[in-house]
């Protein structure tokens, strides 16, 4: 079974009801947002992301990853708007039979997520300007 | 003439200064043909910025004849995660 | 548009599933078996392609859906409330969802009234609603006792008989009516006139009586048979404009002979002769209804031991205890 969200607020985590307890491995993985964008001291990122397409990206990777990786459940969370350094940006959690699985199928996740959902960074700068992250020197 | 709607992000929002621009063109307009007038839009701040095409919230990997109402987004690099 | 547990179930990978439900909602009832999008907004997201829009029963979404003129979404009747019930008992109770978002009925009224069997006794004035009303709500199998042929004097205040079903006996017209509300309904019927020998039998596996007569005799004989066979019945009366409804002898409550002690059966005109409009008998009707799924479904604020009495023409209602 799969989840995502794209949200505009801190991010809580999933809470797992195992029902059918036939996953022995559980992995939760928490991106977050670091003090510095392409070198650059930053107070906070904005993400921004294409309404409508992102979320079925996002589900069509975590039903890929299910598949590829014969995982069970992936949940994830992807927040968007203002986001300070320290807090989450990206909450997942795979839930698998055994641990090999989970971990291949978060990294692979992750590694495509970053290459196809359209869901793109701006840093604000401490002169308080705002550049999408790319365009930083 | 056609019309067609272009949703701006990242380093195109930046670019161009705008979220939204709307378009009339002529019938047989492609996907790539309107890319070249986005980019022509932006002048030299597009250059080394390869975009990717999106159509109705899906990706399209090959040029397509625009249609009517359509709604386009030119996919700078993504950067989620 | 809607679209039913069932039928979602057959056809989910076409279509893109939203589910717009606050966090509580969504632990309490997680939409097991599905893949789904959530939305932190509790509005729709602009997808491509045909969506399913959950709520927890169904009504916001499907009211959200014509307000705000959303293309190609679909909501789930019942919404997760229904889904749940289907993915775990493999039921999918959707179409009751006007009823199950009650609080005071919820999926386990429902499946009580699925389950239960009600035996209405007289198919005139106040038979006909309560029959319809009984079989609207999803009671699972219903008993109709009435020997008589439908008049055409019946028509002005029984709903259930059409010009054509004139000469016809009642509960054949009746039955066919009520199939048509709801095929899902088992009816049995029984063309006899309800008397010592015969109740008993007729009477064995029913969870509530309806006291749709028009007689003292009957109700008589009804109360000895509820009495005996422990099984409430929900009795009714009009006359003229004023109406009765009470649930008799549950546990020992007071039956028909305590609320009427002293009646002397003197084979009175039966009250149709004293005449009355159409609104008065579905009214009352309607109320032994109400109480009848009270009963079946266990809610406490009812008739029993208490006597409702109505006046269609100032519209007092007093409730008495007995």
């Amino acid at each position: 079974m799969v989840i995502v969200e794209i949200i505009n607020k801190p991010i809580k985590s999933f809470q797992i009801t195992n029902d059918d307890n036939k996953n022995g491995a559980e992995l939760v993985f928490n991106g977050r947002v670091r003090g510095t964008e392409k070198g650059k001291p930053i107070k906070y990122l904005e993400y921004e992301y294409y309404e409508g397409m992102a979320e079925t990206e996002l589900k069509s990777l975590a039903n890929d990853a299910c598949k590829n990786f014969t995982v069970n459940h992936l949940y994830c969370r992807h927040r968007v708007g203002k986001v300070k350094a320290g807090e989450i940006s990206i909450h997942i959690i795979i839930l698998s039979k055994h641990r090999k699985e989970a971990i291949k199928a978060m990294d692979w996740f992750i590694f495509e997520l970053k290459k196809n959902v359209p869901i793109w960074k701006w840093a604000i700068l401490n002169d308080g300007e705002k550049i999408p992250s790319d365009c930083i020197h | 003439m056609i019309n067609v709607k272009v949703k701006c992000f990242s380093q195109v929002k930046y670019a161009l200064g705008v979220d939204v621009l709307t378009f009339e063109l002529n019938e047989n307009t492609t996907s790539i043909d309107l890319e070249k007038i986005i980019r022509k839009k932006a002048g030299k701040k597009l250059n080394n910025v390869s975009l990717r095409i999106a159509i109705n919230l899906k990706y399209q990997k090959k040029e397509i004849t625009l249609q009517d109402g359509d709604e386009v987004v030119f996919i700078p690099p993504v950067q989620g995660g | 548009m809607i679209i039913t547990p069932e039928i979602l179930n057959k056809q989910k990978n076409d279509f893109t599933i939203i589910d717009i439900r606050s966090d509580e909602e969504r632990q309490n009832f997680p939409l097991l078996g599905l893949d789904t999008i959530l939305s932190s907004n509790d509005k729709s997201i602009n997808v491509a392609g045909k969506k399913v829009l959950v709520c927890q029963f169904g009504i916001v979404t499907e009211g959200m859906i014509i307000e705000e003129k959303i293309n190609n979404a679909f909501s789930l009747l019942g919404g997760a409330q229904a889904w749940v019930e289907y993915y775990n008992e493999n039921e999918d109770l959707s179409r009751w969802a006007r009823q199950t978002v009650l609080p005071e009925i919820g999926i386990e009224g429902q499946k009580k009234l699925l389950n239960s069997q009600v035996s209405i006794i007289g198919m005139g004035g106040l038979g006909c609603p309560v029959a319809q009303s009984l079989v609207m709500a999803g009671i699972g199998k219903i008993k109709l006792i009435d020997n008589d042929f439908v008049s055409i004097s019946n028509l002005h205040r029984q709903p259930l008989y059409s010009f054509e079903d004139v000469n016809k006996k009642k509960i054949l017209a009746a039955k066919s009516k009520l199939k048509a509300l709801n095929p899902e309904v088992t009816i049995e019927t029984d063309d006899v006139f309800l008397n010592d020998k015969n109740g008993e039998e007729l009477l064995l596996k029913t969870d509530v009586i309806i006291d749709a007569t028009d007689n003292v005799k009957s109700r008589q004989r009804i109360d000895k048979i509820s009495k005996k066979l422990k099984i409430p019945t929900v009795y009714g009366a009009l006359f003229r404009f004023e109406g009765q409804v009470s649930i008799l002898n549950v546990n020992g409550s007071a039956g028909y002979n305590e609320l009427f002690p002293n009646l002397n059966n003197n084979g009175e005109d039966s009250c149709a002769d004293a005449g009355m409009l159409s609104m008065l008998p579905a009214i009352i009707g309607n109320i032994q209804a109400l109480e009848a799924i009270k009963l079946i479904v266990g809610i406490n604020k009812n008739l029993i031991g208490k006597l409702l009495m109505y006046d269609g023409m100032s519209h007092r209602t007093e409730v008495i205890e007995l």
